[in-house]
């Protein structure tokens, strides 16, 4: 199915890979399969799946995930038209040489339909458990950012930095695209921004408040940052990720997120697209079939351009 | 790839090592527990046919996909390629496919090869085959997380629905370390950390470690893939050292056995390995033992240098029975070549072995 012409943004949606210790459930590969194959029926542009190890918060349950680049590699093979991207990659959890190696390769397997997102983490536990440093993250990963845009689009690089080695390497073979698929910087604080704003395609902020006031100021600071670099804010596209509670959502925990009607929620989509972001991705509640299902009328009324 | 280029490469002897096959430390495989998992699978379409097809045979074999470049051609392979080559495996009754695990190959002068990333073409082959097993051939353990590498493991595993095995080494091309930043020093002790670390986890499910290289702190693996102990684990192996942690902690044990000739070292490596696993207190047939070997197909154009198993497929199935006979049951076939034609040249040699009594 062709991406509808008429609709004001891509509609991308976050697949669950983890364990749902209350409900007793585990999300088995075949329940993944199933999902984002018929999400990529029902016309949703992109799937996202997270990149983490295991949460630990006590006294909350812990739960852990699927490694999401594997999950998404079996991905790229079983699905034909939607983007692919991880809602994002930690760079702390892999050397950044292997992140450029997979993005190339997914990009490859999916025929150019990767989104390499990355981030510099947050969970500490998580950290903790894959014995990964957790101080001077965004030193880290502005290491990291520099070495995998540089392999992406220049396809070689010789670095020497403080956390971080890539010495006369060369990224070979190229995937589908010759610069690579793009990249996405997931950013909410000023210097995050800013690295985004000199090295990536494309900034996303993460689920969290959903007030307009918020996004507009992410903006402009993020319209600042460009403008320091030297770089034409309109060349660095926005995305959002979003909660959107449907009417059956049964909440644990209560979080900001879209509700209403389909036509309340495609006006609310409307309205990001109008506040200048390309891509939402959309973490839904219930996160099920069921709940892609009950989504799916949203897609069909932002399609007739209402 | 040329069996010819010289490698100037750090000699340990704990570390298994070829000097004439570039990208040569692979391993991978898996066993009885295969038939019972593909019960669970959506598309277990097996069940009955080939596998049965199959009784026969005197031990499993394996291609070797080669996701690099071809050394003649220069030409790197499509995922489509791959796919094909693949599928058609897996259609003439291969019984496992191996990846190998590089991410910058550069062998002396200065030639760099070109190779994709082998852990997500392990799981993309993972979704779009049903029968075969598939294994790294062999995953170093210096360049991912060791606890992320088992995370990796349980979840290609899930997607295979239950025919990984992890092969695991201690790496041996040092420009891969080099290009990276990572130490080359320790490897086998480092390998000793993360190969505890990687076994503990896929069997417990959790672990809390303080090592000298690695930690792992509260860590525990979830959720769990088809098999409650994880898939198998698979340790190339050749020095002493690294022959005693295979024993201590491998499911199996793999040799990268290179030329032909090589088959005459059968009974010394199954003395070796024995004595290992009696020093480490295991029964010695509890260890499988699998390896890696070369075949020129049968009507291939013959290169002066290829030091692969060559001949008819009767001699051909004659060299794998001697294998199976000293104790090895389950080959990687390096395929020469290693193209659909090759694949198809092959497959009377595969059913010449079912034939087997």
């Amino acid at each position: 199915m062709d991406t509808p012409r008429n609709r004001p943004l891509k509609v991308g949606l976050l697949t669950p890979t983890w364990e749902d210790r209350a409900e007793g459930t585990v999300m088995r590969w075949k329940d993944v399969r199933e999902r984002v194959l018929q999400a990529e029926a029902l016309g949703f542009d992109s799937m996202w799946l997270v990149d983490h190890f295991l949460w630990r918060n006590p006294p909350e349950e812990t739960f852990g995930f699927w490694d999401g680049w594997s999950m998404l590699s079996a991905l790229a093979d079983a699905t034909s038209r939607v983007e692919l991207g991880l809602l994002v990659a930690c760079t702390s959890y892999r050397h950044p040489t292997i992140i450029a190696k997979i993005a190339d390769t997914i990009d490859e397997i999916s025929d150019g339909r990767l989104t390499l997102g990355i981030g510099a983490g947050w969970t500490e536990t998580e950290f903790r458990a894959l014995g990964a440093p957790y101080d001077h993250r965004a030193s880290r990963f502005e290491e990291a950012l520099t070495i995998i845009a540089t392999l992406l689009r220049e396809g070689e690089i010789d670095f020497e930095g403080n956390y971080y080695q890539a010495r006369e390497v060369e990224l070979r073979p190229r995937g589908p695209r010759p610069q690579g698929p793009p990249i996405m910087v997931g950013a909410t604080r000023d210097r995050m921004i800013q690295l985004a704003a000199r090295h990536a395609d494309n900034l996303n902020r993460d689920f969290g408040s959903i007030s307009r006031a918020d996004l507009k100021s992410w903006q402009a600071r993020t319209d600042a940052a460009c403008a320091a670099v030297g770089r034409d804010p309109a060349t660095l596209e926005r995305t959002v990720a979003v909660a959107i509670d449907l009417p059956n959502a049964q909440l644990r925990a209560p979080r900001e997120a879209l509700t209403g009607s389909p036509e309340e929620l495609a006006k609310s989509l409307r309205a990001i697209a109008a506040d200048g972001m390309t891509h939402v991705q959309v973490w839904l509640e219930p996160n099920t079939l069921a709940g892609i299902e009950a989504f799916a009328p949203t897609l069909e009324l932002l399609d007739s351009n209402g | 790839m040329s069996r010819k280029l010289d490698m100037t490469i750090g000699e340990t002897s704990d570390v298994q090592m070829t000097r004439d096959r570039p990208l040569g430390m692979f391993t991978y495989g898996d066993g009885a527990c295969m038939l019972k998992w593909v019960a669970h699978q959506p598309h277990a379409i097996i069940e009955g046919t080939a596998m049965d097809a199959h009784r026969n045979r005197p031990l499993k074999v394996g291609l070797f996909l080669q996701t690099f470049e071809n050394m003649r051609t220069r030409v790197a392979p499509s995922w489509p390629d791959l796919l094909l080559l693949a599928q058609r495996a897996e259609a003439v009754g291969f019984d496992s496919i191996w990846v190998g695990d590089h991410l910058f190959v550069r062998f002396p002068p200065d030639d760099v090869y070109q190779i994709w990333e082998g852990w997500s073409m392990l799981s993309a082959l993972a979704a779009s085959t049903t029968r075969v097993e598939l294994g790294s051939l062999v995953a170093c353990t210096s360049f991912r997380n060791p606890a992320l590498l088992a995370k990796m493991a349980v979840t290609v595993d899930e997607i295979s629905g239950g025919r990984l095995t992890l092969g695991l080494g201690a790496g041996w091309h040092e420009p891969d370390f080099r290009a990276f930043g990572y130490p080359y020093d320790h490897r086998v002790s480092r390998f000793e950390e993360a190969l505890t670390l990687i076994a503990t986890l896929l069997r417990k499910g959790k672990i809390n470690f303080e090592g000298r290289f690695h930690q792992a702190r509260e860590c525990e693996l979830r959720p769990r893939g088809p098999r409650a102990q994880g898939p198998p684990i698979l340790v190339g192996a050749a020095g002493e050292r690294m022959l005693r942690l295979t024993a201590r902690h491998a499911d199996i044990w793999n040799r990268d056995l290179g030329p032909a000739e090589s088959i005459t070292e059968l009974p010394e490596w199954r003395t070796r390995v024995d004595a290992a696993c009696t020093k480490e207190g295991r029964d010695p047939n509890s260890l499988e033992r699998y390896a890696m070997i070369g075949i020129e197909t049968p009507g291939a154009p013959s290169s002066e240098d290829s030091t692969s198993h060559k001949g008819s497929p009767e001699e051909l199935a004659d060299a794998l029975r001697t294998y199976a006979s000293e104790g090895i049951s389950h080959v990687q076939v390096w395929l020469e070549p290693a193209t659909l034609a090759g694949i198809e040249a092959f497959a009377p040699t595969l059913e010449l072995l079912d034939r087997s009594s």
